[in-house]
């Protein structure tokens, strides 16, 4: 029983750490249904624990690190809280999105 | 009163036509000299012009073809004597002729047959991959001879780097207004990147127990707006934007997110803001110390290309970049324009 639990904790582990090394990001650009930027809009990543929050340039782009990988939510909280989904992989992912009619789409 | 006579065309006037004979006579006698005499000279004499002018055309001409000539035979010979010398230097590179050879003796030799191919082959030849592998093996070394041939290798790199920058850069200008035309040309467009040092760990995000590799870089972008001039005076004006992403420590890198617009008017082009829906160019990719500018660059439109490349990494100063923005004429001899590109170049000059 000992050695199970031993090894149950050594593949714990063993699964843990690549995912601590390999963090995602999420990048893009937000623009909003009349074309021009979403510009230093709030921006915050569910990924199941405490969000991950963030800010757009003046020219809509945005950049947040992810460190777990898998599938968030990308949420504009001061804009009726238009969200989209995203997932986080090891490589940056690229989400350039519009926002029309409070609902973020993906371009 | 005797009546006056009216006016009639009296023998009066006979002698004055009398006297008006012999003049015409002498301008008939001029014109006929001119006929006899003039006709012959002047073409005489245009015969001469034309004569002289073709043989001086023929003699330019003929200098002309020399001199081709000659440049092709040197050209030959010269890519004859550098195909032999490449074939050389890459079959002993590629071969394990030296396998009795110590290994810091062999990775001495390796380092002298890649100063060869760099310095007489970097136009032409992507010699990256080759830097890595030794520079991968050099690592490995330790001791004063690993840190002596490590030194020698990034060197020659960036030696074959600054050749290049200086036979790339120095074309583009500035195009904001506010920029003083007296230095509006500047050779050389550095971005500086802050790196995490171990001094400063808060500048940057660390994620986990484990610090991440590669690191996060939470920088500025920078924003370029930047023209070529071009042979017929016309101005291409493009928003540069680099937003330096990642640092790895292990392989000393850093990675670049770079979004160019397409050609923009002057007023567009001033904005202080880059306008996600001109890009015509959005890309990331990975410079390192042996990323060579000519090779290793960005196909715009308009035959233009960008390159991004590092000047030395140091983790005690801020990461150098320095930016080439240059004609395709400039551009290494591997890489050739698109036939589209040229057919539509060709089209354009012919409707002018």
């Amino acid at each position: 029983m000992h050695r199970i639990l031993r090894y149950a904790v050594v593949f714990i582990i063993c699964s843990a750490v690549p995912l601590a090394l390999h963090a995602g990001e999420i990048y893009g650009f937000i623009i909003q249904q009349n074309g021009s930027p979403l510009a230093k809009a709030s921006i915050e990543l569910h990924c199941g624990g405490e969000p991950i929050r963030g800010t757009t340039a003046p020219d809509g782009t945005y950049r947040i690190n992810v460190p777990q990988q898998g599938p968030c939510k990308l949420v504009l909280p001061n804009n009726s809280g238009a969200s989209a989904d995203v997932v986080s992989y090891p490589n940056p992912s690229q989400y350039n999105l519009q926002l029309v009619n409070n609902q973020l789409q993906r371009r | 009163m005797p009546q006056e006579e009216p006016p009639t065309d009296s023998p009066k006037s006979a002698p004055s036509a009398q006297s008006s004979s012999p003049p015409k006579d002498r301008s008939d006698l001029w014109v006929e000299i001119g006929k006899v005499v003039g006709m012959p000279l002047a073409a005489l004499i245009l015969g001469f012009i034309f004569n002289y002018t073709l043989s001086k055309a023929q003699a330019r001409d003929n200098d002309m073809r020399l001199y081709t000539e000659m440049m092709g035979r040197r050209e030959q010979a010269d890519s004859d004597l550098r195909k032999d010398m490449f074939k050389a230097v890459l079959d002993k590179f590629m071969s394990n002729d030296s396998a009795n050879m110590k290994p810091l003796e062999k990775l001495d030799q390796q380092i002298l047959e890649l100063e060869l191919l760099a310095y007489n082959f970097h136009e032409s030849l992507d010699i990256g991959p080759l830097f890595k592998r030794i520079h991968k093996q050099v690592m490995k070394v330790t001791g004063p001879e690993g840190e002596a041939m490590r030194v020698r290798l990034e060197d020659l790199a960036q030696e074959v780097k600054e050749q290049q920058l200086n036979a790339l850069t120095g074309m583009e200008r500035y195009g904001r207004d506010n920029v003083d035309p007296r230095q509006a040309v500047k050779p050389q467009l550095v971005v500086k990147v802050p790196l995490p040092t171990v001094d400063n760990p808060q500048g940057n995000i660390l994620w986990g127990p484990l610090r991440t590799e590669p690191q996060f870089l939470a920088g500025t972008p920078t924003l370029y707006c930047l023209y070529l001039d071009k042979s017929n005076s016309f101005r291409i004006y493009r928003q540069f934007k680099l937003d330096f992403t990642h640092y790895s420590l292990t392989r000393r890198e850093v990675e670049v997110w770079l979004m160019v617009s397409r050609p923009l008017s002057k007023e567009d082009c001033n904005k202080e803001v880059f306008n996600p829906l001109t890009t015509e160019v959005e890309t990331r990719f990975w410079v390192g110390l042996f990323a060579f500018p000519m090779i290793d660059n960005t196909r715009l439109s308009e035959g233009e290309r960008f390159a991004v490349s590092l000047n030395p990494m140091s983790e005690a100063q801020p990461l150098q970049a320095r930016l080439a923005y240059f004609p395709e004429s400039r551009a290494s001899l591997k890489d050739k324009p698109y036939y589209d590109e040229i057919l539509r170049r060709l089209s354009v000059e012919q409707g002018q």
